[in-house]
């Protein structure tokens, strides 16, 4: 109990054998804290938007279409496997219906 | 020249992706979505992809071209059993009014969503046997 109230409190300090590090500038940080991170966001922000810049922009609505057709659940050869469809296959495909609408 | 667009945006696409795997799981036949110019007349040329799928008779196309303004719906001979041509002529009046708007993807999946849901089987609560 005694040992325990009476120990002194543990103190350190800085080896001897180890170098001064150099002072900071105000400038310095400045570029660690704050140029850096923020190059490095332009950057990742630039390589993020690349591909859409590339391509160019998707299709909004109230926007004319001017795309390339696009076939969802189309079989794999598109719409050059509906070119090589002959009238006899669409007989066979037998009595089609639906509808069609202007818009 | 004119600005280009490069057609849907991945996030429309998997909308559209989304909204065909819900209406095949729904009714249990096959749907597919063209968007694009036609090539010549529309319907003879929908008919004609509806006529490429893997299994027509048992298929739903539904073809858009922006372009012209034109919608076409096409059912297979089994599909047609259930599905009727009023049932897909109201759905295509529920896409015409997005279409008109300009908004595809919603008449889209608005148009999925109410062809698969008269073209679910229905019900049978009892039948002849006891």
């Amino acid at each position: 109990m005694a040992g325990v109230t009476l120990a002194a409190p543990a103190s350190a300090d800085t080896p001897s054998n180890w170098e001064n590090s150099p002072d900071v500038t105000g400038f310095d940080a400045l570029v660690v804290l704050f140029l850096i991170p923020f190059g490095l966001f332009l950057v990742i922000s630039l390589l993020a938007a690349l591909p859409s810049l590339v391509k160019g922009d998707s299709y909004e609505p109230g926007q004319a279409w001017r795309s390339e057709g696009e076939w969802f659940g189309g079989p794999r050869k598109g719409v050059a496997g509906a070119d090589q469809v002959d009238p006899k296959q669409i007989e066979a495909a037998g009595d089609q219906g639906g509808a069609g609408a202007r818009f | 020249m004119a600005a280009t667009s490069d057609g849907f945006s991945a996030s429309q696409r998997a909308a559209i992706d989304k909204a065909i795997r819900d209406a095949e799981t729904a009714c249990r036949y096959e749907f597919s979505v063209y968007v694009g110019a036609a090539e010549g007349a529309t319907r003879p040329f929908a008919e004609r992809l509806h006529a490429s799928l893997a299994t027509p008779a048992r298929s739903v196309l539904l073809m858009v071209d922006p372009a012209a303004r034109m919608l076409e719906v096409v059912t297979g001979a089994e599909v047609r059993r259930v599905l009727d041509d009023g049932a897909v002529a109201l759905a295509a009046a529920a896409m015409q009014t997005d279409f008109a708007s300009g908004d595809l993807v919603g008449g889209i999946t608005r148009g999925l969503h109410q062809l698969a849901g008269a073209a679910r089987s229905p019900q049978v609560l009892h039948t002849d046997n006891p």
